[in-house]
């Protein structure tokens, strides 16, 4: 095969320098079910053509064909078409049949043209299908010389070249793509919906396009003045013996960005992961300076932050409650993903509204040239997702659907209570991708998650996050494109239960918002990138309506009036290329927040606690009344300083203001939390960050290493009075306690993007603390000293290993330590009421044992043979291969007058899991 | 509301607990020197007395309670009135007994102890309680379940807590008709029967309820305690005394947070774990005292069942008493000197024309109900 390769190469090179002028024959043939060699044989004895072509690639391929009187071209069309196989004849009348790619015979007929006529129509070589055609022009694309603007001999000044990066495999944007010329070094990245827009000097260029997974190209530009350029890029499909060269890598030490970690779906996929399933919450719990309570839980504390700081974005539209199963799996189907971001430092001013990070997840557009499909089988899900042109090459759809079949494995569980009970859940994901015209795009998306548990067949409880979106990008010109976003978010739970008639209830709440943003981005020159725009968010919460259920009910009707909030903000940012060694941003974002009416708001005896007991009056508000106002600033700022070629340091601010927060006084977060805007008592909180990084890429740019540090402090978090009630209590001001956080800690990772091997290595040592101070001691914890908040874990290291033998085979080797999360142990018993009781420590003094996991899998691909129904790969993983019982939680109860410890492990053996996916 | 609402998070623990596995965790060695009163005092307004306990908090690991050994006065004051004196009964326990407390008054708890401490309660007030209107029992899984059922026109109760005693009937495996006196075999009289025994427990649960969720002040079926099938208590007969109280709102939270410090699950998603401080304070601020003293009326109900009331599910899972080795053995006229003090006689073995010429025996266990812990005197309520 390499053989046949080497000398086709060499055919090529003797003959392209030669004029085109064959002369064609006309052929009349006539075969039923015969062999591609019986066919081949047969032309060459009627004609001069000679076939080159490996017989393992035709095979298979069964020859019907009659023809009358018709050139070659023709019948090998005709043969091949719905083939991945394509054909080349050059002009000495061989014929090369190769799989999957074309063979060059000869110059683009431009080739040795530097630019007299403007090329914009297509160089045609030879007579091809329409689809080969296309194959042809890939070839072509990257040696033509493309003239930008109106030509012109003023080759003075600058000019902007812009248009879409796209896969040209099913069209998609490809987003973070480097777009950038060597000499000098100058470079921009796609953005969201792949766009690029490259401020140059004039003249010639070598414009240079690098993604992760993606192939390497160029274009070659003639720059006369502003003008549009839309690049395809292949994908990579056999990175076996090619240099990778991938755009991210030296992202991490060129862009300006700190603190900030992109995972695409493949790196993801490769990953062994708990029940099989691929899981973005799970794997970005891997990336230093992430933390959760425990395995199995929701949330995610990025660098000392509460879980309900992070904003979590899915395509621009916030995620409320990203898991399934109380915490088991995230809602994100890994069919329809494309990529995660996650922002945890030098957050950019379009950015607002949580204080800790963001975790932008963005789904794929659907296929713009064909329909296919994709799916999977784990042992707790399956999921199907279904994609393809609505319009072809200009309106796409995906649709993606999962949902669990978890029932069975209760009835395995030993337990008899969990044999009468289930659980199931599902979620689906729409989006549709519309290309008006060149400059208007249209994109809709649309996502729901549902959970649904009954217990004992008497208790029910559902959960369900539903969001949409709406984006049309404009492009004003080549310098200046907007987008108009509109969104909508609800989360809801409910609770029924029938236990005992006379209590039989029902609960529920929900919150919602409504979203509006416009944002621009404008070019400005080489230098500066300007950004800005307004948004503003409607919050609407049902903090709890509690109700009687059935006829035999005593049940008292309990509504908590309803709250409502707008969020607005402004802001403005640049992005300014001071020299080649400096670049910085600075940005400030101003929010503005109001809680509006109609509400009942009760105020409290001055110089006392906040207590039902000191409510001193109650004021009405009308509806759309403000009761409480705040606003502030929140500037932005980064810089990055290139100290040499491979090495960079960053420095970053970034003050960020959060309007609505969760209320949750367990360690983790439960079904039953409920979240709460910012009222006349209830303050915003504010957080402040600075941190400083250090980046510089080794061993021909295949090593990164990076540390950051950072430092930051976070203002009126809510912390909770020991007896809080937080559910349908009318005056929870009286049990919400202000506390203010500090947080601080180091981040160290080697990274290996590239090759054979590749995976990372993180150490991060960070410290959380909460201090809640006031001058009233029900509002005091721990005597007003800073004191470890529950997911403050000093030291963390995480290993990330894969190994890839071969196409087909990939090994993958995760293996995570922690410090123990903090908690609150008992010091002494008691007797009281006839048992004895427990006398417990201040707040978090004390740790559970030390976490470490190693969990491994395999990626096996099916074979690579194109007649197939569907592609298929296997992943056998091992979660916990060591077995290691690891605390989940410990816990002491008072049992026949005995105070007993116990600790609580789960998954506290190896789990193997079997996965099967396929994509047609 | 909140029991349900619990069980959402009991769901979610379920299902961890059956994933998972559960180990004895092994506490760390606490270093502080701890010294804390624990003060649980009561007025019963319907027996007109009073009781006061005092004792000190123990390290986790301790195995013995430290016994109360300081003096201390505890009094008893009356709103702007008198002042009662409790007598120690044993040390750390002090009673008051025939003093009408009243309904319309408010009284607080003082005790001194001879390092000068003194710890004093906030007032409280006494509270009516209604009658309990039923106790009820219900099969549940392998077992049955124990519930109250108690309502109050006034709408006044809202918040209620009950304690129970429980009583119940055995047998031992073999019944004892001789008996060794003397070194002699006699025949057992039967007011010196070891084969009945009677044996009581007190609950140890917290059992509070609230109504205040429901438009009527009505509790209804409040579980207090399960007994599974095979359980000696339901061998023969049981009876359940259960004693309603009712508690100020304050009192409710307390004891709800003592709940859920000390008998929940633990873990993750129930409310972080916290010191529970009571209605008592020391003169020194910075001192901790633990406990709550509370008082008003309290109302009884006694309950029976008796094994043939109970469903066929439950009865057929009864088991018998294992009391070790079951064999029997024979022991001769003879030996009867010459016999251990522990050994008891069952039945004597009579040969024709002989007479008796042994007795049969068997372990004390098995014949001696009163080795399972109960005692052989008859209750006065049976």
């Amino acid at each position: 095969m390499v053989l046949l390769y080497r000398f086709l190469f060499f055919t090529m090179f003797l003959c392209s320098i030669q004029t085109f002028a064959q002369t064609r024959e006309r052929l009349s043939i006539n075969f039923q079910d015969d062999s591609f060699e019986k066919f081949v044989a047969e032309i060459e004895s009627k004609t001069n053509y000679r076939f080159y072509y490996d017989p393992a690639s035709t095979d298979s391929l069964r020859v019907s064909i009659s023809a009358q009187g018709k050139p070659i071209n023709t019948i090998l069309d005709e043969l091949l078409l719905g083939t991945l196989l394509r054909f080349s004849i050059d002009n000495k009348g061989n014929i090369f049949i190769t799989e999957g790619r074309d063979i060059m015979v000869g110059l683009p007929i431009d080739f040795f043209d530097t630019g007299g006529t403007p090329s914009n129509q297509e160089a045609v070589a030879f007579d091809y299908s329409a689809y080969e055609k296309r194959e042809k022009q890939k070839k072509l694309v990257e040696s033509k010389l493309y003239l930008i603007g109106v030509k012109t001999t003023n080759m003075q000044g600058n000019a902007t070249i812009a248009g879409h990066v796209r896969d040209a495999a099913n069209g998609e944007p490809v987003i973070g793509a480097a777009v950038f010329i060597e000499k000098p070094m100058v470079g921009v990245a796609t953005d969201q919906f792949g766009y690029y827009s490259i401020n140059l000097p004039k003249g010639r260029h070598e414009l240079i396009i690098k993604s992760i997974g993606m192939k390497l190209t160029q274009r070659q530009v003639m720059l006369y003045s502003d003008g549009k350029l839309e690049i395809e890029l292949d994908e990579e499909v056999t990175p076996l013996k090619e240099v990778v060269i991938q755009s991210e890598r030296d992202v991490r030490v060129t862009g300006l960005q700190m603190g900030m970690e992109k995972l695409d779906i493949k790196t993801m996929k490769n990953m062994p992961l708990a029940l099989g399933e691929t899981d973005i919450m799970k794997v970005v719990l891997t990336l230093p300076g992430v933390q959760t309570v425990g395995e199995g839980t929701v949330g995610l504390n990025v660098r000392g932050g509460a879980t309900n700081q992070n904003l979590i974005l899915f395509n621009d539209a916030v995620v409320y409650n990203p898991s399934h199963l109380f915490g088991f799996f995230s809602t994100f189907n890994p069919d329809v993903l494309k990529n995660v971001e996650l922002y945890k430092s030098g957050i950019s001013a379009d950015y607002g509204g949580r204080l800790s990070s963001v975790l932008d997840v963005s789904s794929r557009e659907g296929n713009l040239k064909k329909f296919s499909g994709s799916g999977g089988i784990s042992p707790i899900t399956g999921r199907l997702t279904l994609e393809g042109p609505l319009i072809k090459e200009r309106t796409s759809f995906l649709f993606g659907a999962r949902s669990t079949y978890s029932n069975w494995i209760l009835r395995q569980l030993n337990s008899e209570q969990l044999k009468n009970s289930t659980a199931s859940f599902y979620d689906l994901n729409a989006n549709i991708s519309h290309k008006i015209n060149d400059k208007n795009h249209l994109y809709l998306s649309g996502y729901m998650s549902q959970d649904r548990f009954k217990l004992d067949a008497d208790t029910s409880f559902s959960y369900s996050d539903r969001n949409a979106s709406v984006k049309w990008k404009h492009i004003f010109n080549n310098k200046l494109y907007g987008v108009l976003t509109g969104g909508f978010s609800r989360y809801s739970y409910s609770i029924d239960s029938e236990a005992n008639p006379i209590e039989a209830f029902t609960m529920d709440f929900s919150v919602q918002q409504l979203n509006a943003k416009a944002d621009f981005n404008y070019f400005m020159n080489a230098k500066h990138t300007i950004t800005a725009g307004l948004s503003t968010i409607r919050y609407d919460l049902s903090p709890g309506n509690f109700q009687p259920l059935g006829p035999e009910s005593l049940i008292i009707p309990d509504v908590m009036t309803d709250e409502q909030g707008l969020e607005s903000a402004i802001y403005i940012g640049d992005n300014f290329e001071v020299s080649p060694k400096i670049s910085l941003y600075a940005g400030i974002r101003y929010s503005f927040y109001q809680y509006l009416g109609p509400k009942d708001v009760y105020t409290y005896a001055n110089g006392t606690a906040k207590d039902v007991s000191t409510i001193q009056d109650t004021l009405q508000y009308g509806s759309g009344k403000s009761i409480a106002s705040y606003h502030g600033a929140e500037p932005r700022f980064s810089i990055r300083y290139s100290v040499s070629n491979n090495a960079s340091i960053k420095l970053s601010y970034n003050r960020m203001r959060q309007y609505i927060q969760m209320l949750s006084n367990t360690t983790a977060i439960t079904p039953t939390d409920i979240w709460k805007l910012s009222d006349a008592h209830i303050r915003p909180q504010v957080g402040d960050q600075i941190s400083i990084g250090f980046y510089k890429m080794m061993k021909k740019n295949s090593i990164d290493v990076s540390v950051e540090g950072y430092y930051k402090t976070m203002e009126n978090s809510v912390d909770f009075k020991n007896s809080a009630i937080l559910l349908l209590n009318p005056q929870i001001e009286t049990d919400v306690v202000n506390a203010n956080g500090k947080a601080y800690g180091a981040e160290f990772m080697i990274k290996k993007s590239a090759g054979k091997v590749n995976g990372w290595i993180s150490y991060t040592y960070s410290r959380s603390l909460l201090q809640a101070k006031s001058e009233f001691s029900s509002e005091t914890i721990n005597q007003g000293k800073y004191y470890p908040s529950s997911y403050d874990k000093p030291h963390a290291v995480n290993f990330i290993g894969n190994y890839k033998f071969n196409r087909r085979f990939n090994f993958s080797l995760n293996m995570t330590y922690s410090t123990g999360r903090p908690i609150t142990l008992p010091l002494a018993k008691y007797e009281l009421g006839g048992s004895n009781r427990l006398y417990y420590s201040d707040r978090n003094q004390f740790r559970i044992p030390d976490y470490f996991r190693t969990d491994v899998s395999i990626n096996i691909e099916g074979n690579h043979k194109i007649k197939k129904l569907a592609h298929s790969s296997w992943t056998f993983a091992v979660y916990n291969l060591t077995g290691r019982k690891n605390a989940y939680s410990v816990f002491f109860r008072s049992e026949e007058g005995q105070i007993k410890g116990y600790q609580l492990s789960i998954f506290a053996q190896p789990i193997p899991t079997i996965t099967y996916n396929f994509k047609f | 509301m909140n029991r349900p609402m619990h069980r959402v998070v009991t769901l979610v623990y379920l299902l961890l607990f059956a994933m998972g596995c559960v180990e004895p965790y092994e506490t760390p060695e606490i270093k502080e020197e701890l010294n804390i009163m624990v003060i649980d005092g009561f007025i019963n307004s319907t027996a007109q007395s009073a009781s006061v306990k005092l004792s000190y908090a123990n390290p986790l690991a301790a195995t013995e309670t430290n016994p109360f050994h300081d003096n201390a006065t505890v009094r008893i004051e009356e709103e702007g009135g008198n002042s009662y004196l409790l007598t120690q009964e044993y040390p750390g326990s002090f009673v008051l007994i025939n003093t009408s407390f009243s309904t319309e008054m408010r009284y607080r708890l003082r005790v001194q102890n001879n390092s000068g401490r003194e710890f004093v309660s906030n007032y409280i007030t006494l509270n009516k309680a209604p009658e309990i209107d039923s106790i009820t029992w219900k099969m549940g899984r392998n077992g049955i379940s124990f519930s109250v059922n108690t309502h109050d026109d006034t709408n006044r109760s809202k918040y209620y807590q009950w304690n129970y005693v429980e009583t119940w009937e055995y047998v031992s495996s073999f019944y004892s008709t001789y008996q060794i006196v003397n070194a002699v075999a006699i025949p057992r009289p039967q007011e010196d029967g070891i084969y009945f025994c009677w044996s009581s427990s007190l609950s140890t649960n917290i059992n509070i309820g609230s109504s205040v969720r429901l438009a009527n002040d009505v509790i209804q079926d409040f579980e207090l305690t399960f007994i599974p099938a095979n359980s000696v208590k339901l061998s023969r007969r049981y009876s359940i005394l259960v004693e309603q109280r009712v508690l100020t709102e304050d009192a409710y939270e307390f004891w709800t947070q003592l709940q859920k410090s000390s008998e929940s699950l633990g873990g993750l998603f129930d409310p972080q774990p916290s010191q529970v401080l009571g209605n008592i304070r020391s003169n020194n601020n910075d001192e901790i005292v633990l406990g709550y003293f509370s008082g008003g009326e309290v109302t009884q109900k006694r309950f029976f069942i008796s094994f043939n009331e109970l469903p066929r599910e439950i009865r057929n899972e009864r088991e018998p008493v294992r009391c070790g080795e079951m064999d029997l053995s024979a022991l001769s006229v003879e030996e009867i000197p010459t016999a251990h003090s522990s050994v008891l006689l069952i039945d004597p073995i009579y040969v024709q024309g002989v007479g008796i010429v042994a007795f049969t025996t068997a372990a004390a266990s098995c014949i001696d109900c009163r080795m399972q812990g109960g005692i052989t005197l008859r209750p006065d309520f049976w």
